[in-house]
């Protein structure tokens, strides 16, 4: 005996008498709930606790064992006094009894219904149902130190419980009962179900793992194993799960593997057979039912005949197990646990290795799940295809329940069936029908959520094309959505699932086929097709989102690719038929949630196809540029947003990030496709683009582009009505204008005035020189930079052969004959007119070249024209226009005075007007024409002022001057000081139309001021310094200063 | 059916008026078709037509008015009359790598050029004359006269190899003596020339002001046979001729047999004229005027390969450079159209193209039927720079329309239609993209139409 041995001995001595004094006494003076013998026992109990040994001889254990052996046989034993047995006995088993051949064969026969007996007294547990929990973990611990115990006894434990072995059968069953019912009962400790759990397995696993013996507790184990697993919720201790797994899988494996059940499959089951058994089991379908029928254990292999595990019993059970399966296989999948998937993969995958015929009815089962799981065995297990290709099928038939109640996980199945599929089998027949059954889906989703909402018109306005901030950085992660009736997160999944079914297409060669496939058949589904035909295409560079697929994808057919990249074709040119149908639809009846979405949609498209060719995109932008660039300036912010995008992406590609050079570069497609759009009468955003260009690429440019401002001022005559329009191109007007004027009078404007060759008739300043380097510049006129010969040079004949020429050209006169020949005809019937308009004609002195003075004449007459319009706003921006071109006009004078003439009337009327902000825009426009037109106007202007004092509002809210009287009308009753009149207030609008107006009765004050009768201009000044500053006008010139003098000191 | 057809793309890069359009179907050098267009400003754009962009800009120094531009085909050669009195042939050339300076890769050297009249608006024929490789033949009108005809040889990149063959030919005399008709033709000469246009390799026809279209080719070192005097008739002219020429009996000479001779457009001016490309045997062209008439003109040609010239089958010029078979037809084939003033005429395989002077494009099937209408108009605000009144400078006055001034179409050749190993070669080094764009440009018939503000319109048709 060794030293721990009697140590240990030695201090359980003591207790052991202490218990033997309770328990030797006899059944009848047994006394129930002695406390004298709980506390022995107690104590007895916590010394054993104490050990920790395994190696405490037997005969410690007898002498233990020995007085709870008489104890049990008394008969009235208590709860309490059970449970410290239980325990005492769990600590011999643990301390004696543990290590290999230390617990005999005899003892552990006598014990394990003793002890089955103890904790159940009852064969249905009906008394453990009441027991408390402490009572039960007592007794599973003991259950489970036994097997633990049973388990190192190598030399009987695996012939313990055999069939033979009759008498202890009904224990063994009465146990795991017990640990089944505890397992059940202790749904909130899951400390106590692991432990069941573990005592099973040994159980199954160590001690019996004999099939023919387990089948007998198969359904028992089975139902409770559901029960656990099928429990509603997601609460169960995924420790739980996986370990009931694992005892459920080592059952299943156990009892039905193929080999030792020695099941074979006959491939021609006969029809009575089914219909015989038709009856027995109506749960299953009739297809399964023969699949099973063809199922047979070949009993007479089976080298002893044994009773239990009969066909029948295996028909009977296997459906039944489908059965369980089916309970709670698909809860399991949805908790998404990584532990619990990877116990499910072993589970699946095993029984399928291990029982592929014997349980073949539960393979969709099993390989439903593994496709749920994504698990990679699917590959090597060599499963059935058919089987798989129907699950898939299946899976495809319910895509529509599963789009609408957002089953990710079954569409990710789906996904991984068919890439499982791919590997052996042409898929694209499923793939095609996947895409048929997504788009109807899909399709009845966006007609529903259409439905559900109004149809807002987005009427947001946008007039700027923003290029700044437009980094990658910040654009690339757009939160919405293109399909506004999935969520987010569905629309991203079922993205990347199609741009697995692309890759799988691709691999095939079919992608261009189905591309092609979903554009025909899909009428009316136009940018949803174009969604699906995006997204299955863009496959082959953005392959990391679906990293676990690039496993079994490898490219090498250069085919593919040409095949991916005809799609990829097919997809812009499809954008691009949408783009202008529903570019039509967006013009005629505006932007809306559905127009707005197929935009995003197509923008979505051109972004992703040209993000994949990358530099080859550049041919391409001769269609799709526009898109892009029109899309900037929508009026909805998510188009824009995309559009962004799309213009940043492409600039990265193609223009180093540039997307000022991407519009410059490409002007030229973006002018053609405005001029086509014109042409087909769609104007909106068309002058937004226009000004965009016209800032980027300066006039030069512009001037390639006159034939599409002659269609834009074609377009006026025929929406002169649209103020909106007529607006935005005004704006178009002044930016072109602008441009001009950079591009040709840039730094010398000053000098072109005086160049000119009209008399200057400013009184003290009388060639308007004010500079030296304009002296400079009289003297050295030889040497002008801007001579003549630059701007009629090539007009000019060189020698007479060019004057002939010319001549022949020049006849070409007032009817719409062609150049040359028609000079012929001339020549042939009148013999040509003797004109010579080289000599007759002014000389063009203008920097500006003839075609661009005339589209400036051409931009004036619409202006005249427009000035009538009624819009306020519009008259604001003519007139602002008008403001601009006249000193540009000026560098020509003598064309700018028949304009003049002819607008003065109609700004006048502008002048007038009741509305001030448009008599200050006029006043202004005036100003500058009579700056221009100098003594040209002298005559309309003091008209202006009789008209002025008659007619103008905004003249009444001034103080006329008394020295009139007696011939004005206006005159005021009671006139007021002279300080008075000189500290007015005025609110700000009427304020500035006066300051404007005075400016410009000062500028036709400079201009007449020797022509003007001393009355008026005293009237005029009055009028004058009541808004501006005196100092300010006197300052002007002496006439006005002796005005101003005279006013301040004799009113 | 009448509806204007708006174009289907404009190029826009020209400033002026263009005056030429010409197809370019030279895949192996280009890779694409080529659209090359003129204007009065010197310019010279070769268009990538599926690009619609330049792949080469030429301005001719000075920047002179373009008149005519013919592309010498297989030799990258480009002969170009320009209103700067020189004719010029160009050679275009690839260049090894673009420069900084030039932005295409593509350089026009002149291979030949020399002074010539450009009084009137008449183009020019040249003939490729096979014997040498770079000897060529032109045909255009005569230094002082634009009624006579000239025809030089040169050699490319030799400038003193030019050499008159004739000298102010005038077929006044010769036709005169083929027509007599006093009667009914009081005409005192044929006017200045119109239109050149050649065929084949030898034929060049010649429209004149008078309306009469000539077709004439050289024959080189021919015998000259004075034929019997009896069998010399009538017409006192024919006799002076025939007296002249007895003398020697056998001349040999350089001789221009007049092939064709036409009236119909008698007395209004040939406008333009246009080969029926689409014959494989005999000669057929149309020509235009400022009548409703399209002059259809076939000529059957007799003697080919012809080495002797008498008197009794022609009618030989007193300088025997001339000659007329006696029994030729004169042609009076046309037909009448609705259309007035037809300064332009194409003809491809299937259309008509009309240009006239009221601006109209007319497309019309080969039953002269129309199928489509072409035509620019401007915005009625008419403006006027001139400070001057407007009565008297009308001149300077804006139209209401762009004047057509130039037409041209492009219409897949068929062997390059059928031929799947040329489409192939065509195909090559393009990425998928411009493949699929070169098929879809090949699958149709294309109008170009060049204005006189300088823009070419493109029309599908």
């Amino acid at each position: 005996m060794s030293s721990s041995n009697s140590q240990a001995f030695r201090e359980i001595r003591q207790l052991c008498v202490a218990v033997s004094k309770f328990a030797f006494v006899e059944n009848k003076d047994f006394v129930e709930a002695n406390s004298g013998l709980i506390d022995a026992l107690r104590a007895l109990n916590s010394k054993l606790n104490e050990f920790e040994y395994t190696d405490l001889s037997p005969k410690f254990a007898d002498y233990v064992f020995v007085p709870i052996a008489s104890l049990l046989k008394q008969l009235t034993l208590g709860i309490l006094e059970t449970e410290y047995v239980l325990s005492i006995i769990t600590h011999l088993l643990r301390l004696c009894w543990f290590e290999t051949s230390t617990f005999p064969k005899d003892l552990a026969k006598q014990l394990f219904p003793v002890l089955t007996f103890l904790i159940g007294k009852d064969t249905k547990n009906e008394a453990l149902q009441n027991m408390s929990d402490h009572y039960r973990s007592i007794s599973l611990k003991t259950l489970h130190q036994f097997f633990n115990s049973l388990k190192n006894q190598r030399d009987y434990c695996n012939t313990f419980f055999t069939i033979e072995n009759k008498e202890i059968l009904p224990s063994l069953g009465h146990s795991i009962t017990i640990i089944l019912d505890i397992l059940k009962l202790s749904e909130n400790n899951p400390e106590s179900q692991l432990i069941a759990l573990d005592s099973l397995n040994i159980l199954f696993k160590d001690i019996i793992a004999d099939g023919e013996v387990l089948s007998f507790v198969l359904p028992g184990n089975l139902s409770v194993f559901a029960s656990i697993l099928a429990k509603p919720g997601m609460t169960i201790n995924y420790n739980i799960i996986i370990s009931t797994l694992k005892v459920m899988r080592l059952l299943l494996v156990l009892v039905y593997d193929d080999y030792s059940l020695k099941v074979e499959k006959y491939e021609t089951g006969s029809l009575e057979k089914i219909t015989e058994l038709i009856d027995d089991d109506l749960s299953i379908s009739p297809e399964e039912l023969f699949e099973n029928q063809s199922i047979v254990i070949n009993e007479d292999k089976l080298k002893e005949r044994k009773v239990h595990r009969t066909t029948n019993w295996l028909h009977a059970t296997s459906s039944q197990v489908k059965r369980f399966l089916n309970s709670f296989l698909p809860k399991l999948v949805k908790r998404k646990n990584e532990s619990i998937n990877k116990e499910l993969d072993f589970f699946a995958s095993d029984l399928l290795l291990n029982c592929r015929l014997s349980l073949s009815v539960c393979a969709s089962e099993l390989i439903s799940v593994l496709l749920d799981i994504r698990s990679s065995n699917l590959l090597t297990l060599g499963i059935d295809m058919t089987l798989l290709t129907k699950i898939v099928e299946e899976k495809i038939s319910k895509i529509t329940e599963i789009v609408k109640f957002e089953k990710l996980q079954e569409l990710k199945s789906l996904e991984y069936g068919l890439l499982v599929l791919d590997q052996t089998e042409d898929v694209t027949y499923l793939i095609s029908r996947a895409i048929d059954a997504l788009i109807d889906v899909l399709d009845d989703n966006e007609i529903q959520y259409r439905m559900r909402r109004e149809d807002i018109k987005i009427v947001e306005k946008n007039n700027i094309i923003s290029l700044n901030n437009m980094t990658f950085n910040n654009l690339v992660s757009t939160e919405t959505t293109l399909l506004p009736s999935l969520s987010k997160e569905v629309e991203f999944n079922l993205s990347a699932i199609l741009t697995g079914f692309g890759s799988m297409l691709s691999k095939n060669n079919s992608l261009i086929e189905e591309v092609e496939r979903i554009f025909d058949t899909s009428n009316n589904r136009g940018t949803l097709a174009l969604w699906v035909a995006t997204n299955l295409s863009s496959n082959m560079e953005n392959c990391d989102t679906n990293s676990d697929l690039n496993l079994f994808l490898d490219f090498k057919d250069s085919n593919e690719k040409v095949g991916s990249s005809e799609a990829k074709f097919t997809i812009l040119e499809q954008s691009y038929e949408l783009n202008r149908k529903i570019a039509m639809e967006i013009e005629n009846n505006g932007l809306n949630k559905k127009t707005e979405n197929d935009m995003c949609i197509i923008l979505n498209s051109i972004t992703v196809v040209s993000n994949s060719m990358k530099g080859d995109f550049e041919s391409e932008l001769i269609d799709y540029l526009y898109i892009v660039i029109d899309s900037l300036a929508s009026s909805s912010s998510l188009v824009r947003e995309r559009a962004q995008i799309c213009a940043t992406v492409l600039a990265d590609n193609l223009y180093g990030g540039s997307v000022t050079d991407l519009i410059v570069t490409n002007v030229d497609y973006l002018v053609e496709s405005i001029s086509s759009r014109l042409n087909l009468g769609m104007t909106q955003r068309v002058s937004t683009i226009l000004m965009v260009i016209c800032n980027l690429s300066g006039y030069k440019i512009i001037t390639n582009f006159t034939d599409v401002i002659e269609t834009i001022f074609k377009l006026l005559e025929y929406y002169h009505g649209y103020s909106d329009l007529c607006l935005q191109f005004f704006q178009l007007f002044e930016v072109i204008t602008l441009e001009m004027k950079k591009e040709y009078l840039n730094s010398n404007l000053e000098n072109h005035k005086l160049s000119n060759e009209h008399l200057v008739t400013g009184a003290y300043a009388p060639w308007g020189i004010s500079s030296v380097q304009q002296i400079l510049y009289v003297l050295d006129k030889d040497t002008d930079p801007l001579k003549e010969e630059e701007f009629d040079g090539l007009d000019e004949p060189k020698n007479f052969q060019e004057y002939f020429d010319s001549k022949l050209r020049e006849a070409d006169s007032d009817d719409e004959l062609s150049e040359g020949e028609e000079n012929i005809e001339e020549e042939l019937k009148d013999g040509g007119k003797n004109e010579n308009p080289e000599d007759d004609a002014e000389k063009w002195i203008s920097p500006i070249p003839r075609d661009s003075y005339r589209i400036l004449l051409k931009i004036i007459g619409y202006s005249d024209r427009l000035l009538t319009h009624p819009s306020k706003p519009l008259k604001i921006q003519v007139l602002s226009v008008i403001k601009l071109i006249v000193p540009m006009l000026d560098t020509q004078h003598d064309s700018l005075l028949p304009q003049v003439a002819k607008i003065w009337d109609v700004l006048i009327a502008c002048v007038l007007d009741s509305d001030f902000s448009i008599t200050q825009a006029a006043c202004e426009c005036v100003k500058v024409i009579i700056t221009h037109s100098k003594d040209f106007i002298t005559k309309r202007f003091i008209e202006l002022w009789t008209t002025l004092k008659d007619k103008s509002t905004l003249l009444r809210s001034l103080y006329l001057s008394r020295i009139q009287g007696s011939d004005s009308s206006t005159k005021l009753n009671e006139h007021p000081s002279i300080e008075v009149v000189l500290h007015q207030k005025f609110p700000p609008v009427t304020r500035r139309a006066l300051i404007s107006l005075s400016e410009m009765l000062i500028e036709g004050i400079c201009i007449t001021e020797m022509v003007l009768l001393d009355s008026t201009l005293i009237e005029m000044v009055y009028c004058c310094i009541q808004v501006i500053p005196k100092e300010s006008i006197s300052s002007r010139s002496l006439v006005l200063g002796d005005a101003v003098w005279t006013i301040v000191n004799k009113y | 059916m009448n509806n204007v057809r708006l174009p289907d793309y404009t190029l826009r890069l020209h400033n002026s008026e263009i005056t030429s359009l010409v197809i370019i179907s030279d895949f192996e050098n280009f890779n694409t078709p080529i659209l090359l267009s003129s204007d009065i400003e010197g310019k010279i754009i070769f268009w990538d037509l599926i690009t619609r962009r330049p792949v080469f800009i030429h301005i001719i120094e000075k920047s002179p008015h373009i008149v005519s531009v013919e592309y010498i085909t297989n030799d990258k050669l480009y002969a170009v009359l320009s209103k700067d009195h020189k004719f010029r042939i160009f050679r275009l050339t690839e260049n090894d790598k673009i420069s900084f300076e030039n932005e295409y890769k593509y350089s026009f050297n002149v291979a030949f050029e020399s002074p010539v009249n450009t009084l009137n608006f008449a183009n020019f024929a040249i003939q490729k004359l096979n014997k040498e490789e770079s000897k060529f033949r032109l045909i255009c009108c005569n230094t002082q006269d634009a009624e006579g005809i000239d025809i030089y040889d040169f050699k490319l990149d030799e400038i003193n190899s030019l050499k008159r063959i004739k000298k102010n030919l005038n077929f006044y005399d010769i036709v005169n003596i083929s027509i007599n008709d006093s009667e009914l033709f009081k005409f005192d000469k044929l006017g200045v020339v119109m239109k050149f246009i050649q065929f084949q390799d030898d034929i060049v026809i010649v429209g004149y002001e008078s309306g009469f279209i000539i077709g004439f080719r050289i024959h080189e070192n021919v015998q000259l046979l004075s034929g019997p005097s009896a069998s010399v008739k009538t017409s006192s002219l024919s006799e002076i001729l025939s007296e002249k020429s007895r003398d020697e009996n056998t001349v040999i000479a350089n001789i221009v047999e007049i092939v064709y001779i036409s009236k119909i457009h008698y007395p209004n001016p040939v406008l333009n004229m246009t080969l029926d490309t689409n014959k494989t045997e005999g000669l057929t062209f149309y020509s235009s005027s400022v009548d409703n008439k399209i002059g259809i003109h076939d000529i059957n040609l007799k003697n080919e390969g012809n080495t002797s010239f008498d008197h009794a089958d022609f009618h030989i010029s007193a300088n025997n450079s001339t000659a007329v078979r006696k029994d030729i037809s004169i042609g009076l084939k046309n037909i009448d159209t609705e259309y007035e003033k037809i300064g332009l005429i194409e003809k491809s395989r299937g259309k008509f193209i009309l240009g006239t002077w009221r601006g109209t494009t007319c497309i019309l099937d080969n039953e002269f039927k129309l199928t489509e209408k072409i035509l620019r108009t401007k915005s009625n605000m008419l403006v006027n720079e001139s400070a001057v009144g407007d009565i008297q400078n009308t001149a300077r006055e804006e139209k209401k329309i762009y004047k057509v001034t130039s037409v041209g179409y492009f219409e897949c050749s068929e062997s390059l239609n059928g031929d799947a190993t040329s489409t192939k070669l065509i195909n090559q080094s393009r990425n998928i993209g411009s493949q699929r764009r070169l098929n879809a440009f090949l699958q149709s018939f294309w109008v170009f139409v060049g204005y006189n503000d300088g823009c070419i319109t493109i029309h599908k048709n």
